[in-house]
């Protein structure tokens, strides 16, 4: 038996008319009227949905005035299924949180200004900023990032617990020790000069430490995300 | 008229009371070995020497030094455990310095430890001997336990006492935290300095310490092997007029005083070597 090269559906609010790709523009109307012929009491006045595999929509044009003039249809739209649904709401939720997105989210952050001395312990639940130095012997704790306006000499723990996304950024990068996650860093050697550095994990989980004014990990993102 | 005249002079007597009784401070560093006992006795004599009673107070139980570094170690007595439980009165306990007028000792026991005392009975012995000296110098042991913690009871203001090295910095930051905790403002003295080591970058300058520990500076004291000496020898170091280490804590005691126009002078290394000198006593130039 021949495949079938039209068939048809209901859906929603109409019918949903599927064309093979196999159908080429002389056939068409003859194989539509064939399949459409036998329901035509159905279809009158219902809207009609072209499901084209060929993605062709010049059959959507076309088969309009046809449908209108010989079986009364309401409407003949384009096919929409669930992934193109799909992915026209997600164009419209990008183009929504690139304007306002943010102005209804929050981040929780704790905020500390202040000096944090040897045997002092801050923990924060998620991201944590210091304005001040966390001298050595100090210990920082957060459940997200961990940025410090200032010189870090102490330990930076980010990202508890298992979150590899979290950064650790400092004014004056000297850590004794670091930690994102479960991955734990030693301080390197001491540096003579001040410069602000930023660590996170990289695509292979290993702890790297770049130049963040060279090597901004955040420059690529193209517009504004709630972190 | 009279009666505003009784009213005047029963408020003049309480001021003059207030302003009377002695100020308590405590000298402190975390770390063991850096110069406390030397710097509160250093400093108990030049504070003695310009003028004011002070009694300078050991509380490193167990362990006391402060007793053998003034040379004081055969006149003890009684000591800080039997005025605190008050079986002696605070002129037999203090031991006076026949040397510099207005300069006295309360020991501590050697065979006792530290939790022979408590905050409780510390915070009485402050108040009796704020009552009887100008100055209270507290010599307080290395740590954070029970010692330190009994030192710092009623104590006015502390003096953190740091080496120019990374150790020291590191206690010495703790011990800062811990002070400000207890609403005591800390102040700062970097001793033992070396300066041809900092100049050749194996010392800490005391600027580094003083970015780490962020606190007032209230002095800076060379090393000076001369010191050691003195402590063995039971001697002041602030009799020898030639003592670098001596000049700085007279400035420091002439600071701690009031007299904030002292400068603080900071340890410069002298390039010259022999011929240097000598060339420049001569007046010839390079």
């Amino acid at each position: 038996m021949a495949e079938k090269s039209v068939t048809i559906k209901g859906v929603g609010d109409g019918f949903r008319l599927i064309l093979d790709k196999s159908i080429s523009k002389k056939n068409l109307f003859d194989e539509v009227s064939q399949t459409l012929i036998p329901l035509s009491h159905l279809i009158k006045g219902a809207h009609i949905y072209i499901d084209s595999e060929s993605e062709d929509y010049e059959f959507t044009e076309e088969l309009f005035p046809f449908l209108k003039d010989k079986f009364f249809v309401e409407s003949v739209k384009p096919f929409k299924n669930h992934k193109t649904i799909k992915a026209e709401l997600k164009q419209r939720v990008r183009t929504r949180e690139v304007e306002r997105g943010w102005k209804n989210s929050k981040s929780e952050v704790l905020m500390i200004t202040g000096r944090v001395r040897s045997g002092q312990k801050i923990d924060a639940s998620k991201h944590l900023i210091i304005y001040g130095d966390v001298n050595p012997g100090a210990e920082v704790i957060a459940g997200g990032d961990i940025i410090i306006l200032g010189a870090l000499c102490g330990t930076a723990i980010a990202g508890q617990k298992k979150d590899n996304k979290s950064v650790i950024f400092a004014l004056d990068f000297r850590p004794s020790q670091i930690q994102i996650n479960d991955v734990v860093g030693v301080g390197g050697a001491k540096k003579s000069i001040k410069l602000p550095e930023i660590a996170f994990l990289n695509s292979l989980g290993e702890l790297e430490i770049t130049s963040y004014l060279d090597q901004n990990p955040f420059s690529k993102l193209p517009w504004p995300e709630v972190r | 008229m009279a009666g505003s005249e009784i009213k005047l002079s029963f408020i003049s007597k309480q001021k003059r009371g207030a302003d009377l009784k002695g100020k308590v401070i405590v000298i402190t560093s975390g770390k063991g070995g850096v110069g406390k006992t030397t710097t509160t006795a250093s400093l108990g004599a030049a504070i003695a020497s310009l003028g004011k009673t002070v009694a300078v107070v050991d509380m490193d139980i167990g362990l006391r030094n402060l007793d053998v570094v003034m040379g004081l170690e055969n006149r003890i007595v009684y000591n800080v455990v039997d005025l605190a439980h008050g079986r002696c009165q605070v002129k037999q306990a203090a031991i006076r310095d026949r040397r510099i007028e207005g300069l006295f000792l309360i020991p501590a026991s050697q065979s006792d430890n530290k939790n022979a005392l408590n905050t409780d009975d510390m915070a009485r012995l402050t108040k009796k001997l704020r009552e009887e000296f100008d100055y209270i110098l507290i010599d307080c042991p290395a740590g954070i336990e029970q010692g330190f913690e009994n030192s710092v009871t009623g104590a006015d203001e502390a003096i953190v006492v740091c080496t120019p090295e990374v150790s020291a910095v590191r206690d010495a930051d703790r011990i800062i935290g811990l002070l400000y905790a207890r609403s005591i403002t800390p102040k700062l003295i970097v001793n033992r300095i070396v300066p041809y080591m900092v100049v050749n970058g194996d010392m800490l300058s005391h600027k580094d310490v003083e970015d780490v520990l962020s606190v007032e500076l209230i002095g800076l004291v060379e090393m000076d092997d001369r010191v050691i000496a003195a402590t063995n020898t039971g001697s002041y170091i602030i009799d020898d007029k030639t003592s670098k280490a001596g000049q700085a804590y007279t400035r420091i005691a002439k600071r701690i005083l009031g007299d904030l126009t002292v400068p603080i002078k900071e340890p410069i290394y002298d390039q010259k070597g022999l011929w240097g000198k000598i060339t420049s006593k001569l007046g010839i130039k390079k």
